[in-house]
C-alpha cells in the first residue's frame, strides 16, 4: 500500500476506526428509511409530493453513484437494511451455510434485472406505495436471508443494490487493503477473516471477521467489499487501511482474488458487468421520447396492449440479444486479429469487464441529472409532511442546461475508462497483437458511447404511463 | 439514574408516535364536496406540447344542474416523476361556472393536473387529471 490512508486522517480516520462507526452511520439512514416507508404508504400518492419517491429516485440514486465515483462503496458501508438484521441476529442464530450451488451472482443478477423490470412495469418512480414496498422488501429480504444463513449471505449473493455497488466500486478511488503484506505473512490468528473470540469462551465472538470471505492478504479490489470495516476492527496489528488507488485498475488485472477467484473465469460476474452496462442504456432509454415509438411498435407487432410482454421482449432484446450480438462480433474479430481458434465465450468473459466504466458513466449521467435538477425538491415535500411552515414549491435544482455538460463529461470519462481497460486487457491477453485485438473492443465502446450520446440528445420525457395505461 | 431511564424512553416513544402521526395527518386528504360537484375540464391545445397552455374547467352542481359561479380555482401541475418543480395557475372566471387558468408545462412527459376549488358557499373540492405533454415542436 502506498499513499493516502483514510483511516489515518484526523477526525474521519478516528471516526472510522471507532468500532461503532458503522452503526452510527446506519441509524440516521434507518430512521430516514422508516420515514420514507411511512410516507410512502400513508402520504400523498403523487410521486413529486412523497418522500419515498423523491428521496429514493432523485436523491438516493444520485448520491450513491457520486459517492462511488469520488470515494467508494459508502452506501453498503452505512446500509440501513443491515441494522434490523444485526438486531435480529441477537435472537436468530443461523446455522445453515448458503447453498454451494447458489454461490454465484446468477441469483442476484436475476434480482437486479427483476428490479429494473419492476421499475418499468410498475412505474416505480411514480408510485410512492410501490417504492415503499420495495424498500420494505429489502429490509425483509435482509432479515430473512441472514436470519436463515450464516455470514453476509444477503449482501454477497442476493442484494441487487449491493451487486450494483460492487461492480461500480471497481472504479472507485478507495479500497480496503492491507498496509504491509509482511505483517500479514507473520500473522497466525488471521482475525481479519476468522474474527476475534473471547479468550475464555470460544463461542463468544468479540469481533467479526469478513463475512464476505475476503481474506485481506489475498483481497484484490473492491468486488464484494461492503466497506463494513469488520476487518479493520478485527486486525490486532492495525494493518488494514482504506487506501487510495488507481480507479478501474482492478479490471485489467487477473489475479486470484480472495472470495472472488479469477475475474476471467467468472461468467456470472462478466454477465453482471454486461447487465450493468446495457441496463444503464435501457434504464436511460426509458426516459426519452423514442421509447414511446419503440414500445408502440413492439405492442403492434405483438398484437397486444399488455405491458409486461412488451417490456419482456424489450428486456430480452437489450439485455441478452444485443450484448450477445455485439460482444460475439467483437470477440470473433479479436480471435481473427489474434490468429487463434479459442472459443468465443471465455474471450467475451475476459473482455466484458472493459465495459464497466462506460456503463458507470451512463448511470452517472442519468442519476446525476435527476439529483442536480431536483436537488432541493425534497425540502417542500418534507415541509408539507412534517408541517414545517408553508412549503416552498419554488425550490428546484440546477438548470438542465447547466447539468448537460456534466452528463457529457461523465459519458466521456466512461468512454475513456472503457478504452483504457480494453487496451490493458488486450495487452494482457495478446501481448504480441495488443493493438489489433484492442480495436474491436474500442469499436464496441465507441458504438455504445454513441448510443448513450444519442439518448442524451433526445427530448427528455418524464414518463409515468405506458401504452396509454 | 434508574428512575430517569423509563421516563426518557417513554419520551422518545411519544416523539416517535407524534412524528408518525404528524406524517399521517399531514397527508390526509382534505374534506371536499366532490360528490355534488361535476367538473368538466379540457386543456388547450388539446394535445399540449411543452410550453404555455390553458386549462379550462366547467363546474356544475350535480343536484341542480346549475353552473357554479364565483369559485376560487387554482391549478397545480406536477410531473409523474419526482424531482421537478410543480407549476401553478390561478383561474379567472370566463363565464358563470367556466374557469380558465394559464399554465406552462416545463417539460414533455406525463403530468398530473390538480384542480383545487373553493366555492362561493365555502365548499371545497380537489380533482386530478393525468395528461401527456409532447416535446416542443
Amino acid at each position: 500500500m502506498s499513499g493516502t490512508d483514510l483511516l489515518r486522517w484526523p477526525l474521519v480516520g478516528r471516526f472510522l476506526r471507532w468500532r461503532h462507526s458503522r452503526t452510527a452511520m446506519q441509524i440516521p439512514l434507518f430512521a430516514l428509511a422508516v420515514v420514507m416507508i411511512v410516507h410512502g404508504f400513508l402520504g400523498p400518492q403523487l410521486a413529486p409530493k412523497n418522500l419515498a419517491t423523491v428521496l429514493t429516485w432523485v436523491h438516493f440514486r444520485g448520491v450513491l453513484v457520486l459517492a462511488l465515483l469520488v470515494a467508494g462503496n459508502l452506501f453498503c458501508m452505512a446500509c440501513p437494511f443491515m441494522l434490523p438484521r444485526e438486531i435480529a441476529r441477537r435472537f436468530l442464530k443461523p446455522v445453515r451455510q448458503w447453498p454451494p450451488w447458489l454461490r454465484t451472482k446468477w441469483l442476484s443478477l436475476g434480482l437486479f434485472v427483476l428490479v429494473l423490470f419492476a421499475y418499468e412495469l410498475f412505474d416505480l418512480w411514480g408510485s410512492p406505495w410501490w417504492t415503499a414496498s420495495l424498500i420494505l422488501s429489502y429490509f425483509a429480504g435482509a432479515v430473512f436471508v441472514d436470519g436463515l444463513f450464516t455470514k453476509a449471505s444477503f449482501c454477497k449473493w442476493v442484494c441487487p443494490i449491493g451487486q450494483f455497488n460492487f461492480v461500480a466500486a471497481t472504479l472507485s478511488p478507495l479500497e480496503v487493503q492491507v498496509r504491509d503484506a509482511d505483517v500479514c505473512a507473520q500473522c497466525e490468528t488471521l482475525d481479519c477473516i476468522a474474527g476475534a473470540r473471547h479468550p475464555e469462551n470460544d463461542a463468544i465472538v468479540i469481533q467479526r471477521g469478513c463475512e464476505l470471505a475476503l481474506f485481506q492478504p489475498q483481497k484484490k479490489g473492491n468486488m464484494d467489499c461492503t466497506f463494513c470495516l469488520d476487518c479493520v476492527h478485527a486486525c490486532p496489528h492495525e494493518n488494514v487501511a482504506i487506501a487510495a488507488r488507481l480507479p478501474a485498475s482492478e479490471l485489467w488485472t487477473d489475479q486470484r482474488r480472495a472470495g472472488v477467484g479469477f475475474f476471467s473465469k467468472r461468467k456470472d460476474l462478466a454477465a453482471l458487468a454486461l447487465v450493468f452496462t446495457f441496463g444503464a442504456l435501457l434504464n436511460a432509454f426509458g426516459m426519452v421520447s423514442p421509447v414511446y415509438a419503440v414500445e408502440s411498435w413492439l405492442a403492434g407487432w405483438m398484437g397486444t396492449t399488455r405491458e409486461a410482454p412488451v417490456l419482456g421482449v424489450l428486456f430480452v432484446m437489450v439485455l441478452i440479444l444485443e450484448p450477445a450480438l455485439l460482444l460475439g462480433l467483437a470477440a470473433w474479430l479479436t480471435r481473427r486479429a489474434a490468429g487463434t481458434r479459442e472459443p468465443l465465450l471465455p474471450l467475451i468473459t475476459r473482455f466484458a469487464y472493459a465495459l464497466i466504466p462506460l456503463g458507470f458513466g451512463i448511470w452517472l449521467a442519468h442519476y446525476s441529472f435527476h439529483l442536480f435538477t431536483g436537488l432541493l425538491t425534497f425540502v417542500p415535500v418534507a415541509q408539507k409532511a412534517f408541517g414545517l411552515g408553508t412549503p416552498n414549491w419554488g425550490l428546484g435544482g440546477i438548470s438542465p442546461s447547466l447539468v448537460n455538460p456534466l452528463e457529457l463529461g461523465f459519458l466521456g470519462l466512461g468512454l475513456l475508462g472503457s478504452l483504457l481497460v480494453s487496451f490493458r486487457i488486450a495487452e494482457r491477453e495478446y501481448p504480441a497483437q495488443s493493438l489489433r485485438t484492442f480495436l474491436p473492443w474500442a469499436g464496441l465502446c465507441v458504438l455504445l458511447w454513441t448510443a448513450a450520446m444519442w439518448l442524451l440528445s433526445q427530448p427528455m420525457e418524464m414518463r409515468g404511463t405506458f401504452l396509454g395505461g | 439514574m434508574h428512575l430517569r431511564r423509563p421516563s426518557a424512553r417513554g419520551h422518545g416513544l411519544r416523539r416517535t408516535v407524534l412524528l408518525l402521526a404528524c406524517l399521517a395527518a399531514g397527508c390526509s386528504p382534505a374534506a371536499d364536496s366532490a360528490s355534488t360537484i361535476a367538473l368538466d375540464w379540457r386543456v388547450t391545445p388539446s394535445a399540449p406540447a411543452a410550453g404555455p397552455a390553458t386549462v379550462s374547467l366547467t363546474l356544475t352542481d350535480t343536484r341542480s344542474g346549475q353552473p357554479l359561479a364565483g369559485a376560487e380555482v387554482r391549478i397545480e401541475g406536477d410531473m409523474s416523476h419526482p424531482g421537478m418543480k410543480p407549476v401553478f395557475g390561478t383561474a379567472r372566471e370566463a363565464a358563470p361556472g367556466r374557469y380558465e387558468a394559464p399554465i406552462t408545462f416545463t417539460m414533455a412527459g406525463d403530468w398530473v393536473l390538480v384542480a383545487d376549488a373553493r366555492l362561493g358557499d365555502g365548499r371545497t373540492f380537489q380533482r386530478q387529471m393525468a395528461l401527456r405533454v409532447r416535446p416542443p415542436a
